[in-house]
């Protein structure tokens, strides 16, 4: 988990002020909100509720824990309140039998091709493209590094279906960078 | 060998398989050679697809460096300012436009009003007040009940122990509830207190016609098509209904509103009055004060202090003991008139004040010529005065605002995105909310709530533009406004353009007033929303 940092380092301390935090976090919360609610005005709205609900949240931050992730995950426990509220009628995704799944390939897979600007820029339209049932997941687990048990709790899930989810979403990333690929060839 | 699905290697990689699952993956893992390669690919795919994610989110553009983001705000903005524009030119046409016969029924000349007012009570008491009442009465109990297990909730959730609360209730109730009884008597036809009946209570008395021959030893309330009051009244005399008579004794204060009053008998305390007609006789007496606003006035009477009229055309005949001030359009003081302190009229010319020889008017009437159209405001101080007033008083407001309810306010200027959801809503509530507290005072256990929720709907018009001030003052901001100080700059210089544009001639301003007012009113009620709805 790429922004879990280790117990062996100190905990960064939180930034003096609410003007520090903003001109440090206000890009990561916006990019964060906007993957997980998929709508711009939404992501700003939810952006500007984070930072006036700030100052009573930070009675609850501890200091023992690294700001940024504390940061991260009050930012998307709102955004999911939100994702909850609008789809309270329906469930989140209808739950699933885990199917009887192809054995694993060591063929090579097109996202682990990636690495120049093109093909990265591809990749985070592809990320962004996502259904929302696996882009929350998705977001939740690689960047504010919530582990499947956590991630069920806020969505209402279970561990077995986050888990389903997260591979689909993964599946799903790869079939359309292939399709774009295969598009390019021809 | 049984090799495992890729989704239980995904599982595995994440360190989320049980752990006896994730034991016999791992003894697969060193014994399958296919399966040790996929997994390291499915590895090399997650450790990818991480840092995609992570960076895509941290290098997403914020908002204000979207070239369609702003161009959407203006376009809208542009729209309503359009509208406001069209709404105040139109208003200002209605205004101007009818002919001066027909001022009774312009809703924008003081007449006009005062006989609509008085024709929708009249129309309110005779004949849709029996429906109203019932609807009313229990509307209100269960509006009071939900307010207070509302109030409750909300509380609780913050931290206020039901305890505290219930004890800061019972204070509350104790020092609200009157020690006195009430009487009331309804009828659809005549509510009668007969000469030999004695009321030691406060009286409301509600129907088609009210007569009171008798005597109250409180307050009397008395709202008719028809109130006539032969009898002695020890309280208080408050009326509305198309005709008032008072011909007996008001040992208190008079307050009555009504298209036609008639003054015949005694007020010890003062006459405050408003409709269309109000008429203190000869032969009746006022020892207080008589403040009115009428159409038309006629004081033949003797009032023992000062009179303040505010009316179209106001004739004197009788004695006044201390001064009179008049902002009328005509002013006559005929030959019998006494008044014992200074006379001042402001009149809209010098020769619609008329005073007959032989009147007694110490020192001659001071006139002062009222603002009219002719006059350009522009051109006064007093006009930019009272700009300024308005604008610090709105600045001032906001500060304190900011300070004590930050949370609240700034979250409403938030809302006013919604810009026709906001006009929509506030709309909506600015009509409907007098209405529902007429309907709510006319019953008597809905009045204290009909007037605080007046209090708080008067309270939510000033704020309104205060709160579109701070919207559209940190529209033109790069970053979200997390300091106090910073919702300050922004919003000074949006208040002082909305002070500005308020001002604009030809119904401009009052389109955009009214505009401003409708949008602010909606960001605050949908905030308000916001809040009270369980997360």
């Amino acid at each position: 988990m790429i922004l879990v940092e280790t117990k062996k380092e100190p905990a960064p301390a939180a930034p003096a002020s609410l003007a520090a935090v903003h001109q440090q976090f206000a890009r990561p919360l916006y990019g964060l909100c906007l993957r997980l609610l998929g709508n711009r005005e939404a992501a700003e709205d939810a952006v500007g509720e984070v930072f006036v609900r700030l100052p009573r949240a930070m009675r609850t931050y501890d200091a023992a824990q690294p700001f940024a992730n504390w940061l991260y995950r009050v930012a998307s426990n709102h955004c999911v309140d939100l994702l909850r509220a609008r789809r309270r009628e329906r469930q989140f995704v209808s739950p699933e039998e885990e199917e009887a799944l192809a054995v694993a390939s060591p063929a090579a897979s097109p996202l682990a091709e990636l690495v120049d600007t093109e093909r990265r820029a591809r990749l985070h339209r592809a990320i962004e493209e996502l259904p929302e049932p696996y882009r929350v997941p998705l977001v939740l687990r690689d960047f504010t590094g919530l582990d499947y048990g956590a991630i069920g709790g806020r969505l209402g899930l279970t561990s077995n279906h986050v888990g389903i989810l997260l591979f689909r979403a993964r599946q799903e990333l790869r079939r359309a960078l292939a399709g774009e690929q295969g598009d390019r060839k021809s | 060998m049984n090799c495992y699905p890729e989704l239980t290697l995904a599982m595995y990689l994440d360190g989320e398989a049980p752990n006896t699952l994730a034991a016999a993956v791992r003894d697969h893992l060193n014994s399958c050679p296919a399966c040790r390669s996929a997994a390291e690919a499915l590895r090399r795919e997650n450790q990818t697809l991480a840092e995609a994610v992570e960076a895509s989110v941290a290098e997403t553009a914020l908002p204000w460096a979207l070239p369609g983001r702003l161009r959407r705000v203006w376009i809208s903005l542009a729209a309503m300012l359009a509208f406001a524009v069209m709404l105040g030119l139109s208003l200002d046409w209605i205004a101007g436009g009818a002919p001066p016969a027909l001022n009774w029924l312009n809703p924008f000349r003081f007449s006009g009003i005062v006989t609509l007012s008085s024709g929708v009570v009249s129309y309110l008491l005779s004949e849709a007040l029996p429906l109203f009442s019932a609807i009313a009465g229990v509307s209100t109990i269960v509006l009071v009940l939900f307010a207070l297990i509302l109030a409750a909730v909300l509380l609780e959730r913050r931290g206020v122990s039901i305890q505290r609360l219930a004890m800061s209730l019972c204070l509350v109730v104790a020092f609200v509830v009157p020690g006195f009884a009430v009487t009331v008597r309804k009828s659809q036809n005549i509510v009668r207190v007969p000469e030999s009946e004695t009321v030691n209570d406060t009286l409301v008395a509600v129907g088609q016609e009210v007569r009171v021959d008798g005597t109250v030893n409180g307050d009397l309330i008395a709202f008719a098509e028809t109130v006539i009051v032969r009898g002695t009244v020890k309280g208080d005399l408050v009326i509305g209904g198309r005709l008032a008579e008072i011909r007996g004794n008001v040992e208190g204060n008079v307050i009555a509103l009504g298209q036609t009053v008639e003054l015949f008998g005694q007020v010890r305390g003062n006459i405050y009055g408003c409709g269309q007609s109000l008429r203190l006789a000869q032969g009746s007496v006022v020892e207080g004060e008589v403040i009115v606003g009428a159409s038309s006035v006629s004081l033949d009477g003797a009032v023992k202090r000062s009179v303040t009229v505010g009316a179209g055309t106001t004739t004197v005949s009788g004695t006044i003991g201390r001064d009179l001030k008049a902002g009328v359009d005509r002013l006559t003081l005929l030959a019998s008139t006494r008044i014992g302190g200074k006379t001042t009229a402001w009149v809209p010319s010098r020769d619609r004040v008329t005073v007959e020889p032989g009147a007694v008017v110490p020192d001659g009437v001071v006139t002062r010529i009222s603002a009219s159209r002719t006059v350009n405001r522009f051109a006064q101080m007093g006009f930019y005065l009272g700009m300024l007033k308005e604008f610090l008083g709105a600045l001032i407001v906001g500060c304190v605002l900011v300070l004590v309810a930050r949370g609240f306010f700034t979250g409403a200027a938030l809302r006013a995105r919604s810009f026709w959801r906001s006009l929509g809503l506030g709309f909506l509530v600015l009509v409907v909310t007098p209405i529902a507290l007429i309907v709510a005072a006319i019953t008597i256990v809905g009045l204290p709530l009909a007037l605080i929720t007046l209090a708080v709907y008067l309270a939510a018009l000033y704020v309104s533009k205060i709160v579109v001030a701070a919207f559209l003052g940190q529209l033109f901001r790069k970053a979200p406004l997390v300091r106090i100080w910073d919702w300050l700059l922004v919003m000074l210089p949006a208040l002082l353009v909305l002070t500005l544009a308020f001002h604009i001639p030809y119904g401009v301003g009052i389109g955009l007033r009214l505009v401003v007012l409708c949008f602010g009113l909606g960001a605050l009620v949908w905030q308000l929303y916001r809040t009270a709805r369980p997360a």
